[in-house]
Parts: structure tokens; sequence; C-alpha cells
């Protein structure tokens, strides 16, 4: 299973712009961490997508969470029990 | 609540919906719409944004974030934080039309 996920994270480490990828459980647990994304990021990214789903509870969609500075942009997505983070440069290098 | 200056370019945000106005300690200065004396939403807005502020300085980035959004399909919640208030407003979310030609 680790083999697999490094792929997928490796295969999107690959995308044009990308800067660094991150994957955690529902614990926040860092499952895997590419490039920019520190490991040690997981349980706030995890409590960031955990918030997100509080803010409208009655709703069964899982948003999107973008943390835009000048430079980048950091998305988290939760997808079942685990969230995943992308870090992306505003212009694609 | 009152309309006052901080408000009053809020109101003109297109797709609108709704607003929240706080200061840093999450105290409510004003509220608009949907998000009219939504305390829940302030209050859980209030947590994304501290922990998304501690986000930043665990990177190498050293700048605050310039927007925080919470995107749905249909809707999403913008946040951006000016001169010590955090400014909330939530929009609805535009499927436009591709451009046919």
């Amino acid at each position: 299973m680790e083999k697999e996920l490094d792929k997928h994270l490796e295969e999107t480490m690959t995308t044009h712009g990308v800067l660094g990828t991150m994957c955690a459980d529902q614990h926040g647990m860092c499952l895997g961490a590419k490039g920019s994304v520190s490991g040690d990021s997981a349980g706030m990214v995890t409590r960031l997508s955990e918030l997100a789903g509080q803010l409208e509870s009655s709703s069964e969609e899982d948003p999107i969470i973008c943390i835009e500075s000048d430079a980048s942009t950091l998305m988290i997505k939760k997808h079942d029990d685990i969230t995943m983070a992308i870090h992306k440069a505003k212009v694609p290098t | 609540m009152t309309t006052s200056p901080i408000t009053a370019s809020l109101d003109r945000v297109p797709d609108q919906v709704g607003y929240l106005v706080m200061t840093e300690d999450g105290a409510v200065m004003a509220s608009s719409g949907e998000l009219e004396n939504d305390e829940a939403a302030a209050g859980v807005i209030m947590k994304m944004v501290d922990v998304a502020l501690r986000l930043q300085t665990g990177t190498d980035k050293q700048e605050p974030f310039k927007r925080l959004s919470v995107i749905y399909d249909e809707h999403m919640y913008m946040v951006t934080i000016s001169n010590q208030k955090i400014y909330v407003s939530k929009r609805t979310n535009e499927h436009h039309e591709p451009i046919t030609v």
C-alpha cells in the first residue's frame, strides 16, 4: 500500500506547478510527503479539513480548502478518511 | 447590523450572500445575509484562521496567507485579514458556461 501511495504522490509531483504534496490519515498521521510540504504539517492539515467539515455540518460534501499567499497556494481536500494537501506555485514554474 | 465604512465595501462583493467582520479575538463586529449573527460559523472560521496561520509559519514561507477559501460545489467562504480584522464573505459559486464562437 505504501508503495502505491508513494507512486501516486510522485505522480502528483510531476504535475506542472506542483511544489509539494502530502497525505494524512484521519488522526493527523502523515502517510507520505514529498517536496515543499513537510510531514510535520499533517496534524494541522487534518485539523483544517476537520474544521471545514464543521462549518456546514449538515452538508455531506467535503469542501476544498485553499490557503493562498502571494507566491503559492496550498490546497487541502478530504476524501473518506484521507486528507491530501497539494502545494502549488501561483505562476507555474 | 449597522452599515459602516468597513462593511460598505463588503456590500459590493459580487455574488455575495452574506458576510462577517470579526476582531482578532473572534468578536463579531458586523454580519449580514446568510451569515447574520452566525456565531457558530464565526467560531469555526476563527479556529481555521488560527491553524492556517500556524501552518504558514511551519513552512519556509514567512508571509501570512493572503486568502483562505473554503469551496463547496454551490458556494464558497473567502476569508482575509486586514488591519487586525478578519473579513469573511460567503459567495455563490457561479458555474459559467463555456463561450461558443
